[in-house]
């Protein structure tokens, strides 16, 4: 050969073998398009449910954001424990700063919600389908609206979109929310289970937004529109009128005992954590955390050392708004509880025994006895594991303390909250209707085993644990179920002086949480919130 | 050939010159031959008569003629790259004279991207070290043959871990993304650069360091390592060069006889250096000051040093090789078994390779070969990175009450610890976690000569990793957390990498015209790489769940005894990754002044977002060899001088191989989500760097060394960027090109060698290199705030926390905590309002010193490097040695009684844990006696004693500041954070070293 045709050849087995096209072929997941007709729709919305998971139950999400920034939760610094960079302190005492691991967390949780809700409508859902989609958008725009003032959202075309998203400002977003909320409710399935969108959750979620319209277009000074509470008041009545059969459960925490999915009547949207397999892949995994966050290390001696996480406790001023004979406050024997751990749920004070009684000790061999005052800083070293009142609101399931599917299902829309919400709509009226106001309160006090009020007001502003007031009525009972941030601001009290707070120096500033650097960064459209 | 012809008739001409004008004086004419040492004539020596001008040339052979005046006593001989030598010319008319290279650097052959080159022509920074040169004693990865030998190349041995990962980075933080490594080419083969090796985390105990990917190479097999440092020598590399490329050469046979060489050492380990923590009697005295009697269980041990012991190591190795002039080859074995000085840590290491070298057709047709299979296995004890105190093995022999017993009064473990901690002995006990690695690297070559000056190589190699772990907690346990305490957990894991290349390449060589040479390079290439694997977790089993009563079977060997309810199974593949480039290279070299090296390499990835499917990654660089111009003839002073310049543009692609496509996952129970959406526009980053620098050698070569300015910009830097929300839930964030910003790094490095005495018997030389670097990043939309964060913290009370951030005009990974200012009256901490930046994790210098002296027979070797301008972030003393723990019943470090802190003092994130990282380690010495032959058959023994990790001279308090835990966070790799890693094992061995 001469070389010539050599050199040639050489290069055109060289060029030959040049032409790989380079195309990628995914081999454990797939790639998809709402054309492509590849991707199963029920199964996505599946995954828009599961994406509640962890926001709704963890200790450092959305329940974080709403109680430890308000009068009935801190978590001190215990010496060594519970600093964790100081970020749970700075929201009780309402001096965070735009850094905050949580703010972040909770705000990117929300838009994975809205996300995974709007790929549903993406990929061409039935009405059924879609209205559930469209409930759980709405759950996270509500949040959005609450917690940071403004509403990042996408068209469903858009749903795959890397480029900045729209922002709705709260009037918009407020529209948008109610328009369709009060589309899909004919269009929810009423048979669906308390796990799922049904019109009754959906009449609850557009019931607090027109409660709180007033708070969410202008938090300094909130107005409220009567017609909104007229229609609030509506909503109410269809929901205790529905064929579902809401009442009041007779045991209070009967509510959020492992056994609530059968003995609680109050569940209109209830996370479910039974295992995915049993609950058609919706599930709500780790209520665990409202239980360990709260107990001491040794509050049950099986799991001696590891028992709790020994973090939240609430103030002695809350705690004293309780009556004598109301069970809400607890300290009563729970069975499937107090026979097997000494714990009695609700608010924990004193000395803590085992189930035979005997004193519990902490780690240093004194007494488990915890305290009724805390510190937000706690420095005696003998007080550093006692101090605060703990809070079990979810009475424990032993059979799975501490890992696995707890049986309790949490709480998300409750109807104890649809009458309150109900009697603060008649107060806000522009005919103020305190007596039907009353009725309602004293309705669920009976229920509660307190003494009926004589009369009630909807909020002390010099006082925010006065006793005889709508506000610190929802307090106890609502205690613990993420609502009290967003109750203080629409009580207008967000920013007073309570225990281990001094009233907040800005007027503006902390009624909404700042948004992260990096998301103001990746979205333009966001604008950060005032005072930040 | 034309320029032989030309440069004969160059010759005469001058001689006709020289003749002319000489003739009257009756010269007399010399003819003779320059050689080198080899025999090989020198071309282009110049040859003049001393006292008189002008002078000849020798020829393509080596010889000349040259006419002498009557008066003429002496010639003088002199060639670039070799030592001048006067000749006295007595009667003789025939003259033969050797040259003796000055320094052999500047003739040897360094490896560079597809080809070699002679170190003269080099035009880019390019460091070689030659296996002579390597570090020794017990060597895992070969990263650990260079380390403190190469300017501007930064290695740190992670972790003590035998097999632990050693981070090299060359010339500072390209990326912020993971992707620092440098590229691995091993006989041509460039390899992924990932390790098979399955991770594992337990709940409760946390996640083991990783291994390092090159354990399978056998460190002795090495024959040189060449660094590609700047963009000139790595842009042929194109979208992988862009943190360098680290090119090893392995050894191969040579010609004569079957050769048969053994080695063998043993040795022991033990630990370096330790953490202060009280002992039981400062223990109690502490206890007393603390006011905390309660904990004073009555004994006296030290529980650290219960879980460390001296260890065991050997190594053993055999290499039969042989050849001639048509063929060679070379077979090479190595069995190693290293103890850790942490109980039950291991690392043993199968290595074969087999190499053969053959030509056929006259030599026309070379045939190369190499394949190596290596088995390394490793024992790993649950020393993990992210575990709360609760459960690292190293944590919990530091704070393990030292007044407590570790056993029972029946000689079982206590595991009733009143403030909770697990027994490490148990921990220790109860934990089996074992890997194994099954490496296959092979490479076929062909190339063809197809004339004189233009050969066809191919080149196929393969890479095939395939790696086990199984792993158990026995249910015998307490106190762990998770799921491991009276259910045992069990897993099996497993992974499997595959990549393959084919190469393509033209090497063309040929002198143009007079002076001209071009030697120039085109290629193809075609690398694929697949990554998958699968493994199960279990919980719940029925036996080993009392320490009384424990039956030889492991979980991970019966995994069907585990609940099956409790039965996780998992398995993964990624998609194939595939580069398909074309490459160019043309080297000019104008009369060995004037040198250009230009090369061009275009890649295309499957990788990359379907807008930007090809990269182009150009490179340019001068150089100019002063020592070679005329006026320079009688600056004898300076044995060579060349001054380089070079620019180039490289990539790095670094980023999850399915980014930029929209992912959609099925998950258990009937659920489907998009994982993330793609990023069409997703490509490389890109590096553009520029380099000046300067070789010399002076003092007739005795001294010689480069210097070299280096300036880098990473353009488009990979990010992994917070989407805009909405997003999807785990696709929080996504890979991006984040437009605006850049991350610098500049600095300038120096090497100097000096061979200070050289006589027969006594021989002392020395090697320093300093490398200084300035790192920073660059993106003004994110203001003075901090863009992420890195550096996670870990601990208890420390949840959440972090000590670094990626920041506008900050360097990589800057630490950003609250400064500490003391103690109020009540002894707790007072910290400033917010964090600020506080420090740089980055040395901003980096030396290292060799310094080798022989004397007749014996040979001293020290080898030491060191890196200063950097702090540590000490978790572990944060989060395992603090105040509180006294009162918890844990052990304190012991500096820490006579401050005036509050037990109650929070744990907080500041300066306080921030410590100088300043170190000098002399990491390697050794000592050798060459006995050389003995009798007739055994040749060239030598008997040795070494020692790694002799000693380190610092102010830092943790085991080593030679340390680089992952800390990472979302993604975003951290630098310089100490947290209970393996502590460094410092290592004697003897050997032995003979051949037949």
């Amino acid at each position: 050969m001469k070389f010539r045709n050599k050199f040639i050849l050489s290069f055109v087995l060289v060029s030959a073998l040049g032409c790989t096209k380079l195309e990628q072929k995914l081999e454990d997941s797939f790639t998809s398009s709402p054309t492509s007709g590849n991707a199963d729709v029920t199964a996505l919305l599946n995954s828009t449910y599961n994406s509640m998971n962890g926001l709704m139950h963890a200790q450092d999400q959305l329940f974080s954001l709403q109680e430890t920034t308000s009068d009935e939760a801190l978590i001190p610094t215990r010496g060594g424990d519970w600093d964790d960079n100081g970020v749970w302190r700075v929201l009780h005492a309402h001096t965070w700063t735009n850094i905050h691991a949580q703010f972040k967390s909770v705000f990117n949780g929300l838009g994975g919600l809205e996300s995974s809700a709007i790929t549903t409508l993406a990929f061409n859902p039935n009405a059924t389908q879609a209205a559930e989609a469209l409930f759980l958008r709405t759950i996270a725009q509500f949040y959005f609206l609450d917690l940071y003032g403004q509403v990042p959202y996408r068209n469903a075309q858009d749903y795959n979109a890397i480029t900045p998203a729209p922002v709705l400002q709260p009037k918009e977003a407020i529209d948008t929310m109610v328009t369709t909320l009060t589309r899909i409710i004919p269009l929810l399935p009423a048979t669906n289970v308390p796990y799922r969108a049904s019109p009754d959750a959906a009449r609850f979620l557009l019931m607090k937004i027109l409660l709180n319209k007033g708070a969410f277009l202008n938090r300094q000074t909130p107005v409220f529109d009567n017609a909104d509470m007229q229609q609030v008041i509506t909503l109410g009545q269809a929901i205790a009128n529905s064929p579902a059969g809401y009442s009041l459960t007779a045991k209070y925490f009967d509510n959020f005992g492992p056994e609530n999915s059968t003995l609680s009547k109050e569940r209109i949207l209830a996370w479910n954590n039974s295992g995915a397999a049993a609950t058609n892949g919706i599930n709500s995994g780790g209520v665990n955390a409202r239980w360990m966050s709260t107990l001491h290390y040794n509050s049950w001696d099986q799991k001696s050392g590891s028992a709790g996480w020994n973090g939240f406790t609430t103030v002695a001023d809350f705690y004293n708004t309780f009556g004598a004979s109301d069970t809400r406050v607890g300290g009563q024997p729970y069975p499937g509880v107090t026979n097997i751990s000494g714990l009695k749920p609700g608010l924990v004070v004193g000395l803590q025994t085992n189930q035979a009684g005997v004193a519990l000790k902490d780690r240093q061999g004194n007494p488990l006895s915890f305290t009724s005052d805390v510190k937000l800083i706690e420095i005696d070293k003998n007080r550093l594991e006692v101090a605060g009142i703990r809070v079990v609101k979810y009475p424990p399931d032993y059979n799975a303390y501490d890992g696995g599917n707890q049986r309790n299902q949490l709480q998300i829309f409750r109807f104890a909250d649809v009458l309150l919400m109900m009697a603060e709509a008649r107060m806000r009226s522009s005919t103020p209707d305190a007596a039907g106001a009353l009725l309602l309160v004293n309705q669920i006090r009976l229920a509660r085993g307190a003494t009926p009020l004589t009369a009630i007001t909807l909020v002390d502003a010099n006082n925010v644990a006065s006793p005889n007031t709508l506000l610190a009525e929802r307090g106890r009972e609502m205690y613990f179920e993420s609502w009290r941030r967003q109750d203080l601001i629409r009580f207008g009290v967000f920013l007073k002086k309570w225990p281990l707070k001094e009233a907040d120096s800005d007027p503006v500033r902390n009624l909404l949480f700042p948004i992260a650097p990096d998301q103001l960064l990746a979205n333009p459209n966001l604008k950060q919130n005032p005072g930040y | 050939m034309n320029h032989k012809r030309l440069l004969a008739q160059l010759a005469t001409l001058i001689l006709c010159v020289l003749l002319t004008h000489l003739s009257f004086a009756q010269n007399k004419v010399i003819t003779g031959k320059v050689t080198d040492s080899t025999g090989s004539g020198v071309q282009g020596a110049s040859i003049t008569v001393k006292g008189s001008r002008g002078g000849v040339q020798t020829s393509a052979e080596g010889t000349f003629q040259i006419s002498v005046p009557p008066g003429a006593t002496t010639i003088n001989v002199s060639s670039v790259g070799y030592d001048s030598q006067e000749i006295s010319i007595g009667g003789q008319t025939n003259i033969s004279i050797s040259l003796i290279e000055t320094n052999a650097t500047m003739n040897e052959v360094v490896v560079v991207g597809y080809g070699t080159a002679r170190r003269r022509d080099l035009t880019g920074s390019v460091s070689s070290v030659q296996a002579k040169d390597f570090n020794r004693g017990q060597i895992n990865s070969p990263q650990q043959l260079l380390q403190g030998k190469v300017p501007g190349l930064q290695i740190t041995n992670s972790s003590g871990q035998p097999g632990g990962i050693t981070v090299v980075k060359i010339r500072g933080n390209n990326s912020i993304r993971a992707g620092n490594t440098p590229l691995y080419v091993v006989d041509g083969v460039p390899l992924d650069g990932r390790s098979p090796r399955p991770s594992f985390s337990a709940s409760g105990v946390g996640q083991t360091p990783g291994g390092d990917p090159l354990t399978f190479i056998n460190p002795a097999e090495v024959a040189s390592i060449d660094v590609l440092k700047d963009a000139s020598a790595s842009a042929i590399y194109g979208s992988r060069g862009a943190n360098g490329v680290i090119l090893i050469t392995t050894r191969k046979g040579s010609s004569g006889p079957a050769k048969l060489e053994a080695g063998a050492t043993v040795g022991f380990s033990d630990v370096m250096r330790k953490v202060g923590v009280l002992d039981a009697a400062g223990y109690r005295s502490a206890l007393k000051q603390y006011n905390a009697p309660l904990s004073d269980s009555g004994a006296n041990i030290d529980p650290f040093q219960s879980i460390i012991r001296s260890s065991l190591t050997q190594n053993y190795s055999l290499a039969l090789s042989g050849g001639n002039s048509n063929g060679k080859y070379r077979a090479s074995f190595l069995a190693s078994d290293q103890d850790g000085i942490v109980l039950k840590t291991n690392l043993k290491k199968y290595v074969a390779n087999f190499n053969g070298q053959y030509k056929f057709f006259d030599q026309k047709l070379s045939i190369d070969f190499s394949a190596t299979a290596a088995n390394v296995a490793e024992q790993i004890a649950p020393i993990s990175q992210n575990a709360g105190s609760g459960g690292n093995l190293v944590s919990l022999g530091l704070i393990w009450n030292p007044t407590l017993s570790l056993y029972n009064r029946n000689g079982t473990f206590k595991q009733t610890n009143p403030s909770g901690q697990v027994n490490p002995l148990a921990l220790s006990a109860a934990y089996n976690d074992v890997t194994d690695i099954t490496t296959i690297l092979g490479n076929f070559n062909a190339a063809y000569k197809l004339t004189p000056w233009l050969e066809y190589r191919l080149l196929y190699g393969l890479n095939y990793g395939t790696a086990g772990r199984n792993a158990e907690i026995q249910g015998w346990i307490r106190a762990t957390g998770g799921n491991a305490p009276g259910n045992g957990i069990a897993a099996v894991l497993n992974n499997k990498l595959f990549s393959q290349t084919v190469t393509h390449t033209l090497n063309f060589n040929k002198k143009i015209v007079e002076g001209l040479t071009l030697n120039a390079l085109a290629g193809y290439e075609y690398w694929k790489t697949n990554f998958s694997g699968n493994g199960s977790t279990v919980f719940g089993f029925d036996y080993n769940l009392d320490q009384t009563k424990l039956i030889d079977i492991r979980y991970f060997n019966n995994m069907q005894d585990g609940k099956r309810a409790n039965l996780n199974t998992f398995s993964f593949k990624d998609p194939s990754v595939e580069i398909q480039s074309y490459f160019g290279r043309a080297v000019l070299n104008y009369k060995d002044r004037y040198l250009f090296t230009g090369t061009f390499r275009a890649d295309g990835s499957s990788k990359f977002g379907k807008n930007n499917k090809y990269a182009y990654f150009p490179s340019a660089a001068v150089a100019w060899n002063i020592t070679n111009e005329e006026f320079m003839k009688d600056l004898t002073f300076f044995n060579s001088l060349k001054l380089r310049a070079a620019y180039g543009e490289t990539g790095n692609q670094e980023f999850a191989t399915d980014a930029a496509l929209d992912v959609y996952r099925y998950n258990s129970n009937g659920n489907s989500e998009l994982v993330h959406p793609g990023n069409p526009n997703l490509k490389w980053e890109t590096v553009k760097a520029v380099d000046i620098g300067l070789d010399f050698a002076v003092f007739k070569g005795r001294i010689y060394g480069a210097i070299d300015y280096f300036s880098k910009t990473t353009n488009d830097p990979l990010f992994l960027n917070p989407l805009a929300q909405p997003g999807p839930p785990n696709g929080a964030s996504i890979f991006v090109n984040l437009s605006g910003s850049s991350i610098t790094n500049k600095g300038v490095e120096f090497g100097v060698g000096a061979d200070i005495v050289q006589t027969a018997a006594f021989n002392w030389s020395i090697n320093a290199n300093v490398t200084l670097v300035k790192n920073k990043f660059i993106y003004p939309p994110s203001g003075t705030s901090p863009l992420v964060f890195t550096g996670a913290l870990n601990g208890q009370g420390t949840s959440g926390a972090f000590s670094e951030a990626i920041a506008h005009n900050q360097p990589i990974a800057v630490f950003y905590v609250n400064r500490f200012s003391g103690y109020d009256k009540d002894g707790i901490g007072i910290y400033s309002a917010t964090p600020q930046y506080v420090g740089d994790p980055n040395p901003s210098t980096f030396v290292g010193f060799t310094t080798d002296l022989s004397y007749k027979k014996l040979a001293l070797n020290i080898g030491t490097h060191g890196s200063f301008g950097n702090k540590i972030y000490n978790n572990t003393a944060m989060s395992v040695l603090n105040i509180s723990n006294i009162i918890g019943g844990r052990n304190i470090a012991s500096g820490i009684v006579s401050t005036p802190e509050n037990t109650a003092n929070a744990i907080t994130p500041s300066t306080r844990f921030l410590e100088n990282g300043n170190f000098l380690k002399v990491g390697n010495v050794s000592l050798r006696y060459n006995f050389g032959d003995v009798g007739k058959t055994i040749k060239g023994l030598s008997l040795f004693v070494s020692a790694n990790n002799l000693f380190v001279i610092t102010d830092y308090k943790g085991f080593d500041p030679e340390v680089n835990v992952d800390k990472a966070l979302n993604g975003i790799p951290s630098v310089g954070i100490d947290y209970i890693g393996y502590p460094t094992q410092r290592t004697v061995l003897f050997g032995l070293n003979f051949s037949l």
